[in-house]
C-alpha cells in the first residue's frame, strides 16, 4: 500500500513541473561524483539542503558545521538524541529511522541525502530519484570512515580530519592516564527492557575503546556488535575492573534494575559507573565520541 | 496415566508433582546434583558453588513456586467458572480479567510511576479487578439481573474493548510494548523472589474460598429455585464465587501474564480423568494446573536457558493437539 502511494507520488513528481524543477535546478549546477557503498552519485558542490536518515549521520553533519534540514529519530525515542545541539536548529522530523517519510522528504527538496546501506539499502533507488544520495556501507564501528565519506560529499574533508585528529589527541590524554592506573579492563553494559547487552569491538563504542587502546574483558573481545543476556545466571560476563553501565529506559523497566537487587549483583567486583545512554549508546559520530571521551577521562581519573 | 484406575489417579498426580520438583530444580546448565539439593535441604549451604546456590534460590525456586501456585490458581478458577456458568467454554479470560490486567499494566507504563515488580503486580491486579467489577456492573445495568450467561457475553465484549485500548497504546509506544512483551505471551520470567510470599498467601486464600464454595455451587447446579428452597441465595453464590475467581485469576495474571490454556482446558482434563464430582474436579484442576504449568516451564527452560520462550505459548502449542486427541478418543470410546 505504502509502496503504491509512493510510486504514484513519484510518477506525479516526474511529470509535475514545479516538483521536477528541483532536480533540473541541481543538474545545471556543477556537481562532483562521490563513490559510495551503492555506486556513484553526482553531488552538487557545496550542498545546502542536506537530509540525513539516521542519528549517526545527524551527529556527523552537525559536527562538520552543517545544519541538516531533515532527519529521522531513533525508533523508540521519537526525538533527536538529547546530547545533540538540535534545540536551536529547525530540523524537520522524517519519522522513525525504520520508516522514513519519503513524501515529506520529497516536499523538502533536499540536494543531498546521507544514509547507510545497512539501514536503508532497499530504499536507495527511490531516494536517489528524490536527490543525490550517498550511502555508507554500515553504521557503528565504521563511523570514522563514514565521517570521511560524508565529509567528501559535503566538501568538508579538512574539517573531518580535524575532528578525527582532535579525537586522537583526546585518546592520547586518556591513554596516558589509563596506563598510569594500571590499564583496568572496561566492561560496557547496556540494560534494555528485556535483555542486557555487552558491547563488542564491532560496535561504535567498542571501536572507540579500541581506537584509544583501552582494554576490554575477554568475554567482551569477540567478533560482532553485541552479546545479549537474559538471565542473571550469566552475570560473570559483565565483570571488568571498570563496569560502565547504561540504561536504555530507566523509567519503563530496565532489566539491570532487577539484577541489581538480586544476590547475583554482589558477585561483581569491578567498580560500576553509570553512563549517559544518549551519547554512549544512541550516539554515533564525532560529537558523541567527544562527550564519551570527556566522561571516560573523568571516570578513569576517579578510578 | 490413563491406564490407572480412578482411585490411583489422585496419588499418581501428587507423585508426579513431587517428582517434577527436583527435576525442575536440577535442570539447565548447572553442576547441581540431587545430593547437593539434599545438602541444602539439611542446611549445609557451603556444599554448592556460590553461583549455583544463587541460581537455585533466586531463579529456580521462585520460578518453580510461581509455576505451581499460578497453575493451581488458574486451574481452580477455570473449574469454578465452568461449574458456575454450566458452560464448558467458559474460561477466566472471557470475564475480561486478562485484558483488564494488560490495560492496567499499560496504564502504569504510560503513567509517571516507576515500573517495578510491586507496582506492576498492583497495576495488573487492579486492572483485572476493575475489569471484572465493570463486567458485573454492565450486566446488571443492561439486563437488570445477573445471569451467568450474560456475564460471559458482556465479559467477552468488554475484553474486546480493553484489548483494543491496550493494543492502541502498545502500537503508539514501543517502549511499553518492550516492557511487557514477555508478560503478554504468558511467561514466568518476570517473577521476583519477593513476590512469592504475597502470591502464595493470596492463592492459598483463594483455594480455601474455592473449597468453601463447593456446597453452594452444588446447590446452585440443582436449579435456582431448588437452591433457594435449600437455603442458598443464587445471587450471593454468584457474587462470592465470582470474587474467588477474580482473586485467583487476577493474582496469577499479575505475575505470569495471561496463560489461557490452563483455565480453559485443565477443568476438562480433570473431569475426564477424575470424574464430575465437584470436589474431585476442583482438586484435580488445581493439581493438574500446577503440574502442567511446571512441566511447560521446565520444557521451555530445557530448550532455551536464555529464557526467551514463554511457557504459555509452549502449553498452547503442545496442549491443544493433545487435548483434541483426548477428546476424540473419548468420543470413539462412546
Amino acid at each position: 500500500m505504502v509502496r503504491e502511494i509512493l510510486l504514484a507520488v513519484m510518477l506525479l513528481a516526474a511529470f509535475h513541473p514545479i516538483l521536477s524543477k528541483a532536480e533540473s535546478g541541481s543538474e545545471t549546477r556543477a556537481c562532483q561524483a562521490i563513490e559510495h557503498a551503492l555506486g556513484s552519485s553526482c553531488v552538487s558542490q557545496n550542498p545546502l539542503r542536506v537530509a540525513v536518515l539516521d542519528t549517526g549521520e545527524l551527529d556527523m553533519v552537525l559536527a562538520l558545521g552543517i545544519n541538516p534540514i531533515a532527519s529521522t529519530t531513533p525508533y523508540q525515542v521519537g526525538q533527536f538524541p538529547q546530547y545533540l545541539p538540535t534545540e536551536h536548529i529547525q530540523i524537520q522530523s522524517l519519522g522513525v529511522v525504520q520508516e522514513p517519510d519519503l513524501e515529506q522528504l520529497m516536499r523538502l527538496k533536499p540536494d543531498l541525502i546521507l544514509g547507510s546501506q545497512f539501514r536503508h539499502g532497499r530504499l536507495y533507488t527511490l531516494l536517489s530519484s528524490i536527490a543525490p544520495t550517498v550511502f555508507s556501507e554500515s553504521v557503528g564501528a565504521s563511523w570514522a570512515d563514514n565521517l570521511r565519506l560524508f565529509a567528501r560529499a559535503l566538501d568538508k574533508d579538512t574539517e573531518a580530519e580535524n575532528l578525527l585528529n582532535e579525537i586522537d589527541r583526546q585518546c592520547q590524554t586518556i591513554r596516558h592516564l589509563y596506563d598510569s592506573k594500571g590499564q583496568p579492563s572496561l566492561s560496557i553494559v547496556r540494560s534494555m527492557q528485556t535483555h542486557i547487552r555487552l558491547y563488542l569491538p564491532g560496535s561504535f563504542i567498542g571501536e572507540l575503546m579500541n581506537r584509544c587502546g583501552l582494554l576490554r574483558p575477554t568475554a567482551q573481545s569477540g567478533k560482532g556488535f553485541a552479546r545479549r543476556l537474559r538471565s542473571p545466571q550469566q552475570i560473570d560476563l559483565l565483570e571488568g575492573d571498570i563496569i560502565l553501565l547504561s540504561e536504555y529506559s530507566p523509567k519503563q523497566g530496565s532489566l539491570v534494575q532487577r539484577w541489581r537487587h538480586s544476590g547475583f549483583w554482589q558477585r561483581l567486583r569491578g567498580q560500576v559507573y553509570e553512563i549517559d545512554d544518549s551519547y554512549w549508546m544512541l550516539g554515533i559520530g564525532p560529537l558523541a565520541a567527544k562527550q564519551v571521551l570527556d566522561d571516560l577521562e573523568q571516570i578513569i581519573n576517579d578510578y | 496415566m490413563t491406564t490407572l484406575t480412578s482411585e490411583w489417579r489422585f496419588p499418581g498426580l501428587l507423585l508426579a508433582i513431587l517428582l517434577v520438583i527436583p527435576i525442575t530444580l536440577l535442570s539447565g546448565d548447572t553442576t547441581l546434583e540431587l545430593i547437593d539439593l539434599w545438602q541444602l535441604l539439611i542446611g549445609n549451604i557451603n556444599s554448592t558453588s556460590p553461583i549455583d546456590y544463587l541460581v537455585l534460590t533466586e531463579l529456580r525456586l521462585p520460578r518453580l513456586l510461581a509455576a505451581l501456585l499460578v497453575g493451581a490458581a488458574l486451574g481452580t478458577a477455570g473449574c469454578l467458572l465452568q461449574r458456575l456458568t454450566a458452560n464448558p467454554l467458559a474460561s477466566p479470560g472471557l470475564l475480561s480479567l486478562n485484558q483488564g490486567a494488560s490495560l492496567g499494566l499499560v496504564c502504569l507504563l504510560i503513567s509517571p510511576l516507576p515500573f517495578t515488580p510491586l507496582y506492576s503486580f498492583s497495576a495488573a491486579f487492579a486492572g483485572a479487578s476493575i475489569a471484572m467489577i465493570l463486567v458485573f456492573g454492565v450486566v446488571r445495568l443492561a439486563t437488570g439481573g445477573l445471569a451467568a450467561d450474560s456475564l460471559l457475553l458482556f465479559g467477552a465484549l468488554l475484553s474486546a474493548l480493553f484489548g483494543a485500548l491496550t493494543t492502541l497504546v502498545l502500537i503508539l509506544d514501543q517502549h511499553a510494548l518492550d516492557a511487557i512483551r514477555f508478560w503478554l505471551a504468558g511467561s514466568l520470567s518476570m517473577v521476583e523472589p519477593e513476590q512469592i510470599p504475597l502470591l502464595a498467601g493470596l492463592v492459598f486464600s483463594g483455594l480455601v474460598l474455592a473449597v468453601i464454595q463447593c456446597r453452594p455451587l452444588l446447590l446452585l447446579e440443582t436449579g435456582k429455585d431448588t437452591a433457594r428452597g435449600l437455603g442458598a441465595d443464587p445471587r450471593l453464590v454468584l457474587l462470592s464465587v465470582g470474587a474467588t475467581i477474580l482473586l485467583l485469576t487476577a493474582v496469577s495474571v499479575a505475575v505470569s501474564g495471561p496463560i489461557l490454556f490452563i483455565g480453559l482446558v485443565v477443568p476438562h482434563l480433570s473431569r475426564l480423568w477424575l470424574g464430575n464430582q465437584i470436589h474431585r474436579q476442583l482438586a484435580g484442576s488445581a493439581l493438574l494446573g500446577a503440574l502442567l504449568l511446571t512441566l511447560a516451564d521446565l520444557l521451555v527452560y530445557h530448550f532455551d536457558t536464555d529464557d526467551r520462550l514463554p511457557p504459555g505459548v509452549a502449553l498452547a502449542v503442545i496442549g491443544v493437539p493433545w487435548f483434541l486427541w483426548l477428546v476424540r478418543k473419548r468420543y470413539i470410546n462412546q
